[in-house]
């Protein structure tokens, strides 16, 4: 690890994440600035996501871990990077493209990883995340061709509108969860919350930009939400 | 300590005796079901303070029928099977945890429909692993209870190819489940107990997650020892060895006998708990108990006494008793109608009618009471199980159907399952009369020796079994009020020697428990350790009336100066700290572990004496639970447990493992954490430090 990280504790990541883009921007070979930058965006996005507070401004962070990732492989950091991808991609939601990208980016830092055996595993294609990668990369297929009842998410046991695969939605989502936390900024959060949150994104998604999206609870009808 | 007043087991006894003897039920009218203060279920209609609700008709023409000339049992069977027939036809779209599923087909759903059963347990799983939605493993018996179920779907049908696919998710689920959650100081199996948890919370507040996953419940227990007989006999209908899984079902079974049974109250501990040095908890699980019955591991004088003994409210029985510390429990409280139904089949297999009757009131009254409301799965599944395994007594087994029914007085002339389909035979069973001697039985008019009716029988058949009628129930049964324990002490340390109760209560006596041991009982808010030359934990347990005993205080665990060795990370071989962590002060101080990376720690430890040492670990985790194998000198120890700690993404709470033990001899040895062969996720863990502590 850097140890001359200057991070102080408790201070702000995106001030830090500044930091690295100035230092890149004076040095663009800079590898270690390269490293925490990345590092940035994913501690960034699980700050978003631990807290509940505008995880749907995730994806530019993660867009950057993604254009930067090949740097890190290459620079002899794919453990690290590896790490990067598997926690920025657990923030991520609604965005089965992206996440795709990063998972993939991931299998390739294991496979050049210091493990010999996770990444004969990742090279082989039997290591666990290939079926993850495949069955997204399926999901995703069938919503470009317009096959959403083909669509098949085996890491949920609730059923989800298919149309959250689509390029459509996955373009529009962050602007208009974006919308609807604004509009619910007020709203009392806690038990009933998520019925409010869906029903405006419905409308949300409906009014501005023509898409008609069933909530889980729609979805669902056997199971009980609160 | 102070003020020690000795425990009286005997006076403890006198007072049960006379609870049991107070509560024997007085002779019901002829039509009378259930009778207590609060409501009367008759044959015919429910009555609740001023109401009488007589039950709806419900008409249908779904299989198998039920005919009983009293209209509740007949309106109650006729919806909860119009219910799960929508259940069935929800096919591949029905969404329900498999924990519910497998109850429900270990119940009804089997024999119901075989096929459709063998669908959806095939969807709960995925390259050749149950899925459950809890966390694996700290809780586990949602896998067990699959296998449970998955057997039942076999002895239903006789299908081998079903057996095959069955036997082998089930062996790899056992295989997975023993090496993570076996306990071998108890011969037990840790893991929190799904069923229970899905009504409600029954643990102490302060138990962590790891503290859930290391109590050896009794429900988790029961379900592996089963699941290991099963796997067992699994292997013996192919042909394969399978003797040591029917040799471990025994020894969890008789595990079970030794630790969890309470010998003076003459019932089940609901568990051991405050690992490393677990006592009993006093409280029943009585889903638990009721398996312990319906698997057979209980002795027949075991199961007679539990099901007699243990303290049922009027309404029903209750998940847990005593009730959760809290403001006064409702009477409802924990009574849900599966469990109604699985008490009423164990009270069936003691041929306690007292018991079922008292079942039947609860499932009647919340099923009149609330005439719109759908059942769930399970619930249904219960009521429609309720035909075959009471009234029928139906036990199903490899070689056929036994049949031990149990009509309680209130349902003279005849009960006729009409259309039951097992195997290759439809069966039409009436049973003449009330009682539970079977007279005589019959097969298309041929006298039967024994009441079974054979795997092999095919077409339609007749069978008839008559019954000699009693003019009284039999079974005692303990009813009494909802009570709920007294307040789990919250202790306050002044030093290491000396404590205080925060929440105190005059009237209330404290137990001490130290390494598990009791040592004496205090009336005064102050207690005093003594000088303890070794590792002593302690608890402290309230009982009220010297009858009902609350959840102990969190464990204090006195170290002697100098015996613990702690190992910070940055001793462990290895790269150190971690570039993914905000506080870089902490940063440096770990080691970072994931499934391809730093997979393989090890550590040099220089013991100061031959001992067998206490292990855990100091880590943090903001994702999914992780694992790692302890290995002392080349000899695998158990595996470290490592769930989330904080909230998702929080990789800064401190979290302590679970608790392994493993011999260590003087000077150095060496120590290593290994990624078992377990699936988990691929994320990071972080190490703070290795604690060991000599026993």
């Amino acid at each position: 690890m850097e140890e001359d990280f200057p991070l102080p504790q408790g201070d702000d990541l995106k001030a830090y994440r500044q930091h690295q883009l100035k230092r890149l921007v004076d040095d663009p070979s800079c590898l270690d600035a390269r490293v925490e930058l990345v590092c940035a965006d994913c501690l960034i996005c699980e700050e978003n996501a631990h807290n509940m507070q505008a995880y749907w401004t995730n994806a530019p962070f993660c867009r950057e871990i993604v254009l930067n990732i090949d740097s890190l492989i290459d620079g002899g950091h794919a453990d690290i990077a590896a790490n990067v991808c598997q926690r920025a991609a657990s923030t991520l939601f609604n965005h089965p493209r992206l996440k795709l990208r990063l998972l993939e980016a991931q299998k390739e830092a294991i496979a050049e990883g210091s493990d010999k055996e996770a990444a004969e595993d990742a090279d082989l294609g039997v290591h666990p995340l290939c079926s993850t990668i495949s069955e997204m990369g399926l999901n995703i297929i069938a919503a470009d061709q317009g096959r959403l009842e083909d669509i098949h998410d085996s890491s949920s046991r609730l059923l989800n509108d298919p149309v959250e695969w689509t390029s459509e939605f996955e373009d529009v989502i962050d602007d208009a969860q974006a919308k609807v936390y604004a509009e619910l900024a007020d709203h009392p959060r806690g038990m009933g919350f998520c019925f409010a949150y869906w029903h405006t994104l419905a409308r949300v998604l409906r009014q501005d930009y023509n898409i008609s999206w069933r909530s889980p609870a729609e979805m669902n009808p056997g199971v009980h939400f609160d | 300590m102070k003020s020690p007043i000795a425990c009286s087991p005997l006076l403890l006894f006198f007072l049960l005796l006379i609870g049991v003897a107070s509560c024997q039920r007085k002779a019901p009218t002829p039509s009378e079901i259930f009778s207590c203060e609060g409501f009367t279920v008759y044959a015919d209609s429910l009555r609740e303070g001023s109401i009488n609700v007589k039950p709806e008709k419900v008409d249908h023409h779904l299989r198998p029928h039920f005919h009983i000339k009293q209209a509740v049992p007949q309106s109650v069977y006729d919806r909860a099977l119009e219910n799960l027939h929508r259940y069935l036809q929800q096919g591949d779209s029905l969404k329900v945890s498999t924990r519910s599923l497998a109850f429900s087909i270990y119940l009804s759903l089997a024999y119901l429909d075989p096929q459709w059963s063998m669908e959806r347990l095939r969807e709960h799983t995925k390259d050749m692993r149950i899925l459950q939605q809890e966390p694996w493993p700290i809780s586990i018996d949602t896998r067990a209870a699959w296998i449970i179920a998955a057997w039942e779907v076999y002895k239903a049908t006789g299908s081998l190819e079903w057996l095959k696919e069955a036997y082998a998710v089930a062996h790899r689920a056992l295989i997975d489940d023993l090496a993570v959650a076996w306990q071998p100081s108890h011969h037990l199996i840790q893991g929190e107990t799904s069923y229970l948890g899905a009504y409600q919370s029954h643990y102490p507040d302060w138990m962590t997650t790891v503290d859930h996953f290391q109590a050896l419940s009794l429900s988790t227990n029961a379900l592996y020892a089963h699941a290991f007989h099963v796997l067992g006999e699994m292997a013996s209908a192919l042909d394969i060895e399978g003797t040591e899984h029917t040799n471990l079902g025994n020894t969890i079974a008789a595990s079970i006998n030794e630790y969890l049974w309470i010998p003076n109250l003459g019932y089940y501990s609901q568990y051991l708990y405050g690992a490393p040095t677990p006592i009993q908890s006093l409280t029943t699980d009585n889903f638990g108990q009721a398996l312990c019955v319906l698997f057979d591991i209980a002795t027949p004088e075991m199961a007679a006494s539990l099901v007699g003994k243990t303290p049922r409210t009027t309404y029903g029985t209750t998940a847990i008793f005593p009730q959760m510390p809290s403001a006064d429990p409702l009477p409802t409280d924990g009574v849900s109608i599966p469990l109604q139904g699985f008490t009423a089949i164990a009270a069936t297999a003691v041929q306690n009618e007292n018991v079922i009757a008292a079942c039947l009131g609860s499932i009647y009254r919340e099923v009149l009471a609330e005439p719109k409301r759908d059942l769930s799965i399970e619930e249904a599944s219960a009521i429609v199980a309720l035909a075959w395994r009471v009234c029928a007594g139906i036990s199903f087994t490899t070689e056929g159907l036994d049949l031990k029914p149990v009509i309680l007085d209130c349902f003279p002339g005849q009960k006729t399952i009409d259309a039951l389909i097992y195997r290759d035979a439809e069966l039409v069973i009436t049973i003449h009369g009330t009682g539970q001697h079977v007279a005589s039985m019959s097969i298309d008019g041929l006298p039967c020796a024994t009441p079974r009716i054979p795997a092999d029988l095919k077409g339609r058949h007749q069978v008839d079994l008559t019954l000699s009628s009693t003019s009284q129930r039999y079974g005692s049964i303990n009813l009494m009020e909802q009570v709920a324990m007294p307040a789990t002490p919250i202790i306050e340390w002044d030093s290491i020697h000396e404590a205080h109760i925060l929440n105190f209560r005059a009237g209330l006596n404290y137990s001490i428990y130290f390494n598990g041991s009791f040592q004496e009982e205090i009336i005064t808010d102050h207690l005093q350790l003594y000088d303890a030359k070794s590792f002593t934990q302690v608890a402290i347990v309230p009982i009220h009336d010297n009858r009902w005993e609350g959840f102990s205080s969190q464990p204090y665990r006195y170290i002697p100066n100098g015996q613990e060795i702690a190992i910070d990370a940055v001793h462990i071989d290895g790269h150190k700290g971690t570039r993914l962590l905000k506080d870089r002060q902490q940063a440096r101080q770990v080691v970072e572990t994931t499934t391809y990376y730093q997979r393989k720690l090890s550590v040099v430890v220089n013991a100061p004496l031959d001992a067998t040492y206490y292990i855990y670990v100091e880590y943090s985790n903001g994702a999914e639970l992780g694992m790692r194998s302890l290995v002392v000198n080349g000899s695998e120890a158990g595996i470290f447990v490592m769930p989330r700690v904080g909230h998702p993404h929080d990789w800064q709470a401190l979290g302590a493992s679970n608790i392994l033990s493993a011999p260590l001899h003087q000077g150095d040895n060496h120590v290593e954490l290994l990624l078992p062969s377990l699936p988990q996720p691929d994320h990071s863990l972080l190490i703070h430090r290795l604690i060991l502590i000599p026993k």
